[in-house]
């Protein structure tokens, strides 16, 4: 904690946002600074609210999904998923292999465009441009990948109750190969421009922490919770979908700054793309969609469904009366709740670590505001 | 009384005078000519700055850059001087009107005014004066003025705390600057500029080699001096102040803008001059090899800025105040034991 | 790790007549509680040493024509087992505690709900505009016969 000099000092409260030049989205911090000390950072959301629960409430679960995709639309896959799974299970359908395989594929590949993302933009926060470009240029690749499979390179609607929409055309499994087999070299590269660096060590270590404490309280999740110590990953503690076959570690950090979330979502790259190669190994044939009725009518009933998001627990919360649209959908993002502790957190220090620590939160505010 | 210029304008003083014109005139002309030419070179060297940083820069993230303003856009810069300067020259009501207008200006002719005294090659310098080097850390301090007089006169606390910074951050930086040049004058006896670079004749006199500490504490204090990365946090802050310039547009942010070239260019010139021996090498003609080697040290300076993240603003003091000095000291004294 | 039996019946003798269990589709632990002993319930849950759930997922409102209903989802990262507690509150001027002494993470769930569905919650530090915008005066949007903003039902699907 920093204290300021002595003399006559008048706190002012400063606006940062709605709009940000590190466009995490739009969100209003409204700070209340002694000098460069925050004092309270009060963050306003609510900006991107689109109603998307209320619209759902009155669409059939396969029209749900495309605006599901722009819940959270980093990684459209994972929001397509965790509907998908909550349906599923209500209505207790039994996935295909194939579809399952194809599903852990275009996740994992989901994360690690979602990780790119926040790699370039945490790095162009702090000041070092060049990152950023780089890992837009990975990226490009996976985007390639998706579109030749479902046609976009955002928002998919490919993960549907039941399988999957598509099969994978024939060109995707060479390009995959050959994006899995040398994306490691590109993390090394991008770790030696950033993880040593001196300048880069003294703008994140010890800087914004983000103690187990605070964590287990306000439910944060993903590289969060990992990074300050808790060895909580849902793939392995809550398992939904095949990630039991998979060899993969889960990184975690030791005190909850700034560089060990970094660390983690680095490392979880390199396990991503492990995850990628060994089920472009194991993908077997068959079916790509389970049989079910043309129109899908699930029984009466209720579930919480959760996921490993790139960002931390997605959940879904499906309520079926039986119809073909869903009674209530709830949908809970982790950004939410790391949303959430910034006013726990901020009090206390430099603005310049505030920019530090939220783009190391990785926050997406339409996963906040639906 | 007549200037004492380098000979190749004497040749062009010569002939004014057989004109037969009153001396004061032929002074006159002479002075305006010399200036002339020093602010040829500059905007020349702007022409060349602005389009190479956007072609590095684009080859480092590993894209083209400019391509379609000319061969490889070389034109680049030109456009953009047409495009800010018929930009509207928005003024806010509430600025302090004279500062406003004068804070670019001072900025601009500053920098500009140190091009005065390089030695651009063999007899090739405007002037030789023999307090050369003072002269130039002097004038270039008046940036500092034009900093806050920027941040003060846009009557906006963004600007001022951006330009406070600045001015601050330029203030401290000057000590291991100065520090570090002080040694080469130990070494050389002199401040001029041409003699500091005729003590550097062999390739091993060089003082890049014999005061190695003090050309890196010189590289690093230049570009905090530039207000470039790693040290740019006053002005690309992308958090809450955009910096001093953050009310001008038009032909005067242009001038903020072309004086952050002159300044990147001179600090590179000046680093040539102090360290790698100024225009001297073989073969090649000395006006080639001062810009070549000139380019080089702008080139790494550049390399820094797209690599590295930037320090904060109390880290950057920090490292100044407890770091740099402290070793600029040492170097200073090394230098005065070694080269008595 | 406590089963779904055992965790039943913990809750269920430290609060005899105000827990009982509920059958959900699909099969999961699921408790319907009074809403007068929520913020016990919880404490009780945190600090339990069979149970330790601290760690909340979500607080959904559901709007079921009668009431409204709250869903809390809560589990343990001990020993990685979960909960769903169901509670009702009326559905114009309902009123419950609420848990964000006990949960801080509650509270931004609560003032959602508070928000969209009208519920209040007793206690709670901050109820104040949240997702919508701060002219809002339409009622809350998430009830089932809100007719706001040229709200349109959309028809039902043949079959």
């Amino acid at each position: 904690m920093r204290e300021p000099a002595a003399g006559y000092t008048e706190e002012f409260e400063v606006n940062m946002g709605p709009q940000h030049p590190s466009t995490h989205g739009v969100l209003r911090l409204l700070l209340r600074m002694d000098g460069e000390i925050i004092k309270n950072a009060e963050p306003h959301v609510g900006y991107l609210h689109r109603a998307i629960e209320k619209i759902c409430e009155n669409r059939t679960y396969p029209q749900c999904i495309p605006l599901l995709d722009r819940f959270e639309y980093v990684t459209s896959m994972s929001t397509e998923e965790v509907f998908c799974l909550a349906a599923e299970r209500i209505a207790a359908i039994e996935v295909p292999e194939r579809a399952e395989y194809l599903r852990v594929i275009m996740l994992e590949l989901n994360r690690i465009a979602s990780h790119l993302i926040f790699l370039g933009t945490f790095s162009l926060d702090l000041g070092a441009i060049t990152p950023f470009l780089y890992c837009i240029r990975e990226r490009e690749t996976i985007m390639d990948l998706f579109e030749m499979t479902c046609g976009q390179r955002l928002t998919y609607n490919y993960i549907r109750v039941g399988g999957v929409s598509q099969d994978i055309p024939e060109q995707f499994l060479p390009l995959a190969r050959k994006f899995v087999d040398t994306f490691q070299a590109r993390v090394d590269d991008y770790e030696a421009l950033l993880t040593e660096n001196p300048i880069f060590l003294a703008r994140t270590k010890n800087v914004g922490i983000v103690n187990e404490q605070v964590c287990l309280d306000y439910g944060a999740s993903g590289p969060v919770l990992r990074a300050a110590g808790v060895d909580w990953d849902l793939r392995r503690d809550d398992p939904y979908s095949i990630y039991d076959r998979f060899k993969f570690e889960i990184p975690t950090g030791t005190v909850g700054d700034v560089w060990d979330r970094y660390m983690v979502r680095v490392r979880e790259l390199r396990q991503s793309n492990e995850i990628v190669r060994q089920a472009l190994d194991q993908l077997p044939s068959g079916d790509i969609k389970a049989k079910m009725k043309p129109l899908f009518k699930p029984p009466v009933g209720e579930v919480y469904a959760r996921i490993e998001n790139s960002r931390g627990e997605m959940g879904c919360h499906i309520i079926s009366d039986g119809s073909t649209k869903p009674y209530r959908l709830k949908l809970r993002g982790g950004s939410f709740c790391h949303t959430q502790l910034i006013p726990e957190v901020a009090p206390g220090i430099m603005i310049a670590d505030l920019v530090a620590m939220f783009a190391s939160l990785d926050v997406i505010l339409p996963e906040v505001d639906r | 009384m007549r200037l004492e210029l380098s000979p190749l304008l004497k040749i062009i003083g010569d002939w004014i005078t057989s004109l037969g014109l009153p001396i004061w005139l032929v002074d006159l002309i002479e002075m305006c000519g010399a200036a002339a030419m020093v602010l040829g070179m500059a905007f020349l060297v702007i022409l060349f700055l602005v389009w190479w940083e956007r072609k590095l820069s684009g080859h480092f993230q590993q894209r083209l850059g400019p391509m379609r303003t000319g061969w490889h856009g070389w034109l680049q810069t030109i456009a953009d001087g047409i495009k800010l300067f018929q930009k509207e020259d928005i003024i806010p009501k509430t600025v302090d009107r004279k500062v406003f207008y004068w804070a670019p200006v001072i900025c601009f002719a500053s920098s500009f005014a140190a091009f005065a005294c390089l030695p651009w090659g063999k007899n090739l310098w405007p002037t030789d004066l023999n307090i050369g080097i003072l002269y130039i850390f002097a004038i270039t301090t008046f940036v500092v003025i034009s900093l806050l007089m920027a941040g003060w006169s846009s009557n906006n606390k963004y600007a001022l705390l951006g330009g406070m910074r600045s001015a601050a951050q330029i203030v401290s930086y000057e000590v291991p600057l100065t520090l570090s040049v002080l040694g080469v004058i130990v070494a050389t006896q002199s401040l001029s500029m041409v003699a500091i670079v005729g003590a550097q004749e062999k390739v091993y006199n060089w003082f890049i080699f014999r005061q190695p500490l003090g050309f890196l504490i010189y590289l690093i204090a230049a570009t905090a001096e530039t207000n470039r990365a790693p040290f740019d946090i006053p002005e690309a802050e992308q958090e809450l102040v955009a910096g001093f310039n953050i009310e001008y547009s038009g032909m005067k942010f242009a001038m903020f803008f072309m004086a952050e070239f002159l300044n990147l260019f001179l600090v590179s010139a000046v680093a040539v001059t102090l360290f790698l021996g100024g225009w001297h090498g073989p073969f090649l003609p000395s006006w080639l090899w001062f810009l070549l080697k000139a380019f080089f040290i702008v080139f790494v300076i550049i390399w820094f800025k797209w690599t590295y993240p930037r320090l904060r603003v109390d880290q950057l003091m920090e490292f100044c105040w407890k770091f740099l000095l402290p070793l600029a000291f040492l170097n200073l004294i090394v230098a005065g034991f070694l080269f008595r | 790790m406590a089963d779904s039996g055992t965790i039943i019946r913990l809750l269920v003798e430290k609060f005899p007549s105000q827990v009982e269990a509920i059958e959900l589709n699909p099969k999961q632990t699921a408790v319907q509680i009074d809403p007068k002993i929520v913020v016990a319930f919880f404490e009780f849950i945190a600090t339990h040493p069979d149970l330790k759930m601290a760690y909340l997922s979500s607080i959904s409102g559901v709007d079921v024509t009668a009431n409204i209903d709250i869903v809390y989802f809560i589990s343990s990262m001990e020993y990685k087992h979960k909960l769903t507690v169901r509670t009702k509150v009326d559905r114009l001027g309902g009123k419950i505690d609420t848990i964000s002494t006990v949960i801080k993470g509650a509270n931004w769930f609560e003032r959602e709900i508070w928000e969209l569905f009208g519920v209040e919650f007793v206690g709670h530090p901050n109820l104040t505009q949240f997702l919508l915008p701060d002219d809002w005066d339409e009622g809350p949007p998430m009830l089932r016969d809100w007719t706001g903003r040229n709200f349109v039902k959309m028809p039902e699907m043949g079959g």
